[in-house]
This record gives C-alpha cells, sequence and structure tokens, in this order.
C-alpha cells in the first residue's frame, strides 16, 4: 500500500495544480494559464507578489449547471480560443483540477483539438489535485512545462554551464566560473522569468544540485538537445563551494585553473569559518524540514537536507527536527531515507506546527534553522533562529553567513 | 478584434477579489483564537486560505488540520478519515470549537458531511461547527456570514440577556495585528463611554466561550458584511437585531452609536454629551486635514461597505470621487454603495461617479489613476488592499493600504478605521499618502 509520505519523502505532500500556479505566478513571461475548475480553484494563486500580475491566468469558472449539463469542456475549449485571440501569449498552460478529473474531462484531448487551427502552442497538465504529489515533482514540471515552451533550440555553446535550481547570488559564482574560462548560459531557479528558461538549450552542461528534483526536465533535454546533467553539492560553506566549483570545473577539464582561482577566493572565508567552527564546536543545531510547502528548489532539494554540512562544517551537533506523522512505520521510512541518503544524525517528529514549541523544548538547543513563519512557535521556547533558506551561496556569502548565525547565537547569549 | 469578443473572455477572467466561500470560513475560523478548522479537502486547499491571510501576530496556518483526502480516499470512507483527524486534535488541542469544511468535489461523490458531523457531536465537548463551502459560487462575506450564522446556532437564547450590553455581528476580523485590534478597541470605547457594555463580537479575536455567551447581549448590533442574516437573528435571538452601515467618519460613526444607544436604553444625555465632545474634536483636526489634501482625488477599492465608509469619509474631507471598485460580489454593488454613501454622509457625491463591480484586474489596470505614463495619470489617492500591479506604479502610486488581504502593510501601532479614532487615524494615512506628492 502506498502511504501519503512515500512520494513526499520528507516534505508535505502537494498538490500539483496549486503548486503549478504557485510557481507560474512567480515566474515572469507573456504566457497565460487556463485552470478548469470552479471559481474556487483561482484561489490556489497567490497573490500580493510585487510586479506579478494574476492578469496571465483565467479560469473556465465552471458552474453546477454546466457539470450536471456535461458541457465543462466547452467551456474549456471556448476559454482556451478566447485567451489566443485576445492575448495572443506565447504558450497557454491548461490545468485540471480535482473537479475535472472527477467528471473525467479529457483536457488534454481538448486542449489539442481548440489548439488545432492556434499558432500558440497549448499544454495541457492533468493536474488534480487528488492525485497528490510532491514538492519535488511540482518543481520538476514546473521547469518541464517552462522549457516547452522554447521554440527554438540554438546549439549548446561550449563551455558554458546551465545553472538550474540555484539562488542567485551577488556575482560571485559566475566570476568564478568566468575565472577559469567557464561561461553561466543561464542561471534559473523559481524566479526566473520564461524567457530565461527557453535558453536553456545553449548550455553545454546542465548544473543541479538535486538530479531527483529535474528528472523530467533531464529526460526531455537530454532526448532534445542531447547535453548532460552534472549533479553538484550546494554552494554552502567553504567545502560545499570548493567543492561545487571543483566538480564543474572537472568536467570541462580545467582543475587546475579553477584551483587558482579558489585559492584567491575562498582564503578569508576558510580562515573565518576555522575560527568560528572552533568556538560553536559541539552546540546544539535543530534543522527543521517538513513544514512549508515553497516549491524552493534549493531548499527542497535533496529532501530539504542540502545544507546540513554547511552547519557541521561549522561545528553544529545537526538533529533533524521532521515535521508529520510519528508512526513508527514512518520512524522506519526516515531512518532507511537517511541511511539511503548517507546522512548520520538524530531526528526528532513532531506532528504539526503548534508541537514544534515542545519539541524544541526537549533538547537544549542552541540555534533552530526553520521555516521563518514559525517564528511564532519559536519565540516560547527561547531558541534563536534563522531562517530556512537564508544562508547565501559562495565564499563571500559564507562571510555574511557566519555573521548571520554569530548575531543569532549573540541573542541566545543576552 | 471585436469589443464582443473581449466581453466574452472576460467571463473567464479571474476577478480582482476571487475568494471564495472557503476562504471567509477560514478567515472567520482565524479570528477565534481557540478555534481549530478540520479540512476534509484536497491538500491543494489549504493554501486557499492560509495564504491570503498575512498576519505578524498570529500565523494564518496554525489552527488548520486536514484530512489529505486522495482520490483513494473519497471512494472508500470519509467519514473515518474525519472522525480520526476530529477526535484526535480535539484531544491534542481542547478546542473552543471545531469548525469543518469540506469541497464541492468531495460533495459531489454524494458524501454527506452534516451526518458526519451529527455522528460526532456527542463525542466532542466542543460545538462542531459545519458550514457548506461552495466552491462555485459566493464570495469570502458569503462565507464569514454563513459561519458566524452556524456559530450563532449553538447559543443558548433562551438565557436572559443582561440590560445595556451589545453583541455585535459581521466584523471581519482578518489578523491580529493593531488595525484590526485597533477598530475592536474603539468600538468598545464608543460603547463603554455612552455606559453600555461589549459582549460577544462576531468576530474580534474574541475566545469560542466569549461569543458563545451572546446570550447576555440585550441587542445585536449588525454590521453589512451579517446583513443577510439580519432578519433571521432577530427572530432566533428574540433581541433587536440593528442593521448599521460602518461607524466610518464622524456621521457615519454618530449615526451608529446614536442607533446602539436608543435599542440599548443608553443615558440619552451621557450619548449626546459624548457625540457632542468626541464630535467636536475630531472635526478640528478634519478641519486641518481639509485645508493639506486640498482638493485631491480618492481613488476607492474595497468591499461595499467599506468603501461606502471610506468614501464618505473622503466625501468629509473635501476629496473628490471618480472611480470606485467594489471587491465584492455578495454585498450589495452599487446600488447598494450609493445607498450606504447617502446613509453615511450629508455631502453630495459626484454625478460622474464611476462604480466597477469586482472587475478584473486589467479593467482595474486601464482606470485613468492606474495610467503608466505618469503625464496621462489622473493623480489620486488610492485606498485598496493589496492589489496587483506593476512594480514602476507600486512606487509612484499614493496608496493607503487598508482591508483585505493587506501583504505589504503591517500594523504593530493603533491604526483603526472605524469610530471616531479611526476617522482621525485614517485620515492620517490618507495625508501621509497625499505628501508623497508635497
Amino acid at each position: 500500500m502506498r502511504r501519503k509520505y512515500d512520494h513526499a519523502k520528507l516534505s508535505q505532500s502537494a498538490c500539483l495544480l496549486e503548486g503549478l500556479c504557485i510557481c507560474l505566478m512567480r515566474t515572469g513571461g507573456d504566457f497565460a494559464v487556463i485552470i478548469h475548475s470552479y471559481p474556487d480553484c483561482a484561489n490556489v494563486l497567490p497573490r500580493g507578489i510585487p510586479g506579478q500580475l494574476p492578469g496571465r491566468f483565467f479560469c473556465t469558472n465552471l458552474r453546477e449547471s454546466d457539470v450536471m449539463a456535461g458541457t465543462t469542456t466547452d467551456r474549456l475549449s471556448e476559454c482556451i480560443k478566447l485567451v489566443a485571440e485576445v492575448e495572443n501569449p506565447v504558450a497557454i498552460y491548461v490545468f485540471g483540477s480535482c473537479l475535472s478529473e472527477l467528471i473525467g474531462d479529457d483536457i488534454e484531448s481538448v486542449a489539442a483539438a481548440a489548439a488545432g487551427s492556434l499558432s500558440t502552442p497549448v499544454i495541457a497538465v492533468t493536474s488534480s489535485g487528488l492525485d497528490d504529489t510532491s514538492q519535488k515533482r511540482v518543481i520538476d514540471r514546473h521547469a518541464e512545462l517552462m522549457y516547452c515552451a522554447a521554440q527554438n533550440k540554438p546549439d549548446p555553446q561550449p563551455l558554458t554551464v546551465n545553472l538550474i535550481g540555484l539562488a542567485w547570488d551577488d556575482g560571485e559564482i559566475e566570476e568564478i566560473l568566468a575565472g577559469a574560462g567557464i561561461g553561466v548560459n543561464v542561471h534559473l531557479n523559481e524566479k526566473s522569468p520564461l524567457s530565461d528558461w527557453c535558453r536553456l538549450p545553449a548550455g553545454a552542461l546542465n548544473v543541479v544540485i538535486d538530479k531527483d528534483l529535474y528528472s523530467n526536465l533531464m529526460e526531455k533535454i537530454k532526448k532534445e538537445v542531447g547535453t548532460p546533467f552534472m549533479e553538484v553539492p550546494i554552494p554552502t560553506g567553504v567545502a560545499g563551494t570548493d567543492s561545487f566549483f571543483m566538480k564543474i570545473a572537472g568536467h570541462f577539464k580545467r582543475r587546475s585553473e579553477m584551483k587558482a582561482v579558489i585559492d584567491e577566493n575562498r582564503k578569508e572565508a576558510a580562515d573565518a569559518l576555522s575560527a568560528k567552527a572552533a568556538d560553536w564546536k559541539g552546540l546544539k543545531l535543530a534543522y527543521n524540514i517538513g513544514t512549508e510547502r515553497n516549491y524552493v528548489p534549493y531548499i527542497t532539494a535533496k529532501n530539504g537536507l542540502c545544507e546540513v554540512n554547511s552547519f557541521r562544517e561549522l561545528g553544529f551537533d545537526v538533529t533533524l527536527l521532521i515535521q508529520g506523522s510519528p508512526e513508527a512505520d514512518r520512524v522506519l521510512f526516515i531512518s532507511r531515507l537517511l541511511d539511503e541518503m548517507k546522512i548520520t544524525a538524530d531526528f526528532d517528529i513532531f506532528v504539526d506546527n503548534v508541537s514544534m514549541t515542545p519539541a524544541l523544548r526537549k533538547k537544549a538547543y542552541d540555534l533552530v534553522y526553520c521555516v521563518g513563519a514559525m517564528a511564532e512557535m519559536v519565540s516560547p521556547a527561547k531558541v534563536p533562529m534563522i531562517a530556512l533558506g537564508s544562508l547565501l551561496t559562495g565564499y563571500r556569502g559564507c562571510l555574511r553567513n557566519l555573521a548571520l548565525i554569530e548575531n543569532a547565537l549573540a541573542d541566545r547569549r543576552e | 478584434m471585436s469589443e464582443r469578443t473581449e466581453d466574452r473572455l472576460r467571463e473567464f477572467r479571474i476577478p480582482m477579489m476571487n475568494h471564495a466561500r472557503y476562504f471567509g470560513v477560514f478567515m472567520a475560523s482565524h479570528s477565534i483564537p481557540d478555534s481549530i478548522l478540520v479540512l476534509h479537502k484536497g491538500t491543494g486547499c489549504k493554501m486557499k486560505g492560509s495564504t491570503h491571510i498575512s498576519d505578524l501576530f498570529h500565523e494564518s496556518f496554525s489552527q488548520i488540520c486536514w484530512t489529505e483526502v486522495s482520490g483513494v480516499d473519497i471512494l472508500t470512507d470519509s467519514h473515518a478519515m474525519i472522525e480520526d483527524t476530529v477526535l484526535t486534535n480535539y484531544e491534542r488541542r481542547r478546542p473552543g470549537l471545531i469548525a469543518l469544511a469540506t469541497s464541492s468535489v468531495i460533495e459531489l461523490t454524494g458524501f454527506d458531511m452534516r451526518e458526519s458531523v451529527e455522528l460526532l457531536q456527542p463525542k466532542v465537548g466542543c460545538p462542531l461547527v459545519f458550514v457548506p463551502t461552495s466552491g462555485y459560487e459566493g464570495d469570502m462575506y458569503d462565507g464569514l456570514a454563513d459561519f458566524t450564522r452556524a456559530l450563532a446556532g449553538f447559543v443558548d437564547w433562551t438565557l436572559e440577556p443582561e440590560p445595556g450590553t451589545v453583541n455585535i455581528f459581521g466584523y471581519p476580523f482578518e489578523r491580529y495585528e493593531m488595525d484590526h485590534g485597533a477598530n475592536i478597541r474603539e468600538l468598545k470605547r464608543l460603547v463603554e463611554a455612552i455606559g453600555l457594555h461589549p459582549g460577544a463580537w462576531f468576530l474580534s479575536g474574541q475566545r469560542a466561550g466569549q461569543l458563545l455567551s451572546a446570550h447576555k447581549g440585550a441587542v445585536n448590533s449588525v454590521l453589512p458584511y451579517f446583513n443577510k442574516y439580519r432578519k433571521e437573528l432577530e427572530e432566533t435571538s428574540g433581541r433587536p437585531a440593528l442593521a448599521g452601515d460602518l461607524p466610518m467618519g464622524i456621521a457615519g460613526t454618530t449615526k451608529w452609536l446614536n442607533n446602539i444607544a436608543a435599542a440599548a436604553g443608553a443615558d440619552p444625555d451621557k450619548t449626546g454629551t459624548f457625540i457632542k465632545n468626541e464630535t467636536a474634536r475630531v472635526r478640528i483636526l478634519l478641519d486641518i486635514a481639509k485645508r493639506f489634501l486640498g482638493e485631491s482625488t480618492a481613488c476607492i477599492i474595497q468591499p461595499t461597505p467599506l468603501a461606502a465608509g471610506c468614501a464618505a469619509l473622503a466625501l468629509e474631507l473635501g476629496m473628490d470621487l471618480k472611480n470606485i471598485v467594489l471587491l465584492d460580489s455578495s454585498l450589495g454593488g452599487a446600488d447598494e454603495f450609493l445607498r450606504a454613501l447617502s446613509r453615511l454622509t450629508a455631502e453630495n457625491s459626484p454625478d460622474d461617479l464611476n462604480i466597477l463591480e469586482n472587475p478584473s484586474w486589467d479593467k482595474v489596470a486601464g482606470l485613468p489613476e492606474f495610467h503608466e505614463d505618469k503625464n496621462k495619470r489622473l493623480p489620486a489617492i488610492i485606498i485598496s488592499p493589496t492589489i496587483e500591479m506593476k512594480k514602476q506604479l507600486i512606487f509612484e502610486l499614493n496608496i493607503v493600504e487598508l482591508g483585505s488581504p493587506s501583504y505589504y502593510k503591517h500594523m504593530i501601532y493603533p491604526a483603526p478605521c472605524l469610530g471616531y479614532e479611526g476617522t482621525v487615524a485614517l485620515t492620517q494615512r490618507i495625508m501621509n499618502a497625499a505628501s508623497f506628492r508635497h
């Protein structure tokens, strides 16, 4: 029997419609999205993202009478044609819903028929929330859908990389790669516009921090363009950043060039880190996962655990604080998963948000790394916190991270 | 392209306010700190509530629990899933009430949530408040009113009221920050100043127990958000239910307070003196503001009752009104807006007032106040909740962010918009927005 956590692993399960809408609301571009459902489903759209306009989103706004009369697909067909005619977008994405799934609407056929006479690509996705999925599947489907809109497939440029899923930085990654003679074709993450995703085919190497996060995209690109994918560690901390650059350089046989560039850039961060790691050795850190659905690749990668080593490098004794069911078979599942991932760490499970406070009180934690929105639950436990996703990448980011942690720990001492 | 084609597409555009009944129920549950909301919905439906409330004081997702129903589950035993979730969370949290919601999709499978709730009620020691949340029709204010009505159904109205105690029905308490907190405090101040006592205030951040003691109220003051159930409340409670607009602006606040005073038997002299002193105090401040604002224009984007209140204040401040956007589909629309405005202020509304009823974003973006070209833009103070617009406009427009949702503006200092204090505070915010132009 499939258990709810099998697919989502250590994170929360997700609804493909909701997840894709959140991702696409963050994505700039001249595309349109049609939600095939009743009006309430358009509520999954996040609002208030500066500069992102909901005008690109449409809903077939199904009425109960449409469902009863069997006219739901007529509305979808009409909506697709009107959107294409009035808005003339570069692509139309059509998303199904629990309702369309339950009444058996074949949205892919309807979209294909409607698209027949149009010049706009119409891409339909069966995205019922009843068939719950995982955050990483949503991230992958989003990337795949973005790539699908790329009509031109230019030849890959030698010695260039696509950085996929990494947070944007202050330009250090690009500088260091350039120092070793490697160019960045495009740097993509959850905020990248469609036009950037369409540049993917021109990169010679696709760099990701978790191959499992982009399995659909990988398959499509390999088939259509043939460029390889490489998994690298997230470049946080000094060791992670070293390894990130050296692995990319290794692919292009530029290890010695890269070594020289790295040596110039890493010293300050490495020295500062050594000093702090000595001070912080043995401090207890609670590393929280499974609490938020954010569809941010660098937070979701490696089941949310890709920054564990960065804290260990700083001397912290890391305990995983995992939200979700504490049933015995899940505990076993988590143990096996951590073994598979070669992560040796204690873990503690808490059921829901309000149980985080007692979970933090169980051990005398010195610091918690968790979703910012959990501050209300962390505060009564009097443990200093830094927000999940706030660690910066690269050597310069490492210095900033040390200051961030130091400030948080100073609160504890006060 | 014909205009008709664009008109046909409008049917599929997402309106500026697209929150449906479920969000209203979510908001209502969030406003009762010891409640929990059990969702028998797909996993994505959670986000239809929690992501739309931005509350720095109390995280919006901390009171929900869910069955996370999947396709397989709905073919098996929905009741067992609900029972498990309700009983487990009742034991763990001991809430003052448990609200339950499901989706139209699950109802389409023939599952009867009411029956499930009836079976469960004897097993828990708090009210189970089930509110149907159709995904097809209705807006958040329908959900809010439906929840309030269902909760009021648990009040034992046969118990004796306490003379001079006033209940309020229909306050849209969205968050615990000091915009709503200050509104509640101001209304209490007004009621207490004329010798009456605040009772159960639906909804105001009060705990379930206090709301369920609404029988103590001798008078129910009904704000427009609950007006559709006013008569029913009067009948079921056996107490007068006073219809009233939002107490905004000097005239609107005075009218609201006088109505309550008369119905609840407040001392007329005390009431008269208090109102006289307050209006005199506030009028001095508003006269200063009027001189500062000159003949500024206001563009108001709000649900009908709040739009009418803001418009009334704008007219009291001598401002011009050109465009009003009403963000609801259930509160009466343009006709009700004009009626409310005429009740709230003696000032004449402009003849050329353009009123849009819950339009799509593109229609609002086409208003002259939002013109991308500064030289062609109609300068105006925009009083609206968070609305999406092109990035550049966010920095160029004079916006007073008020109402729901409010993602950008957060309040740690009292910032009411209701009552006499609210009149002054909102005027201050309007002046602040206007000052960007000076």
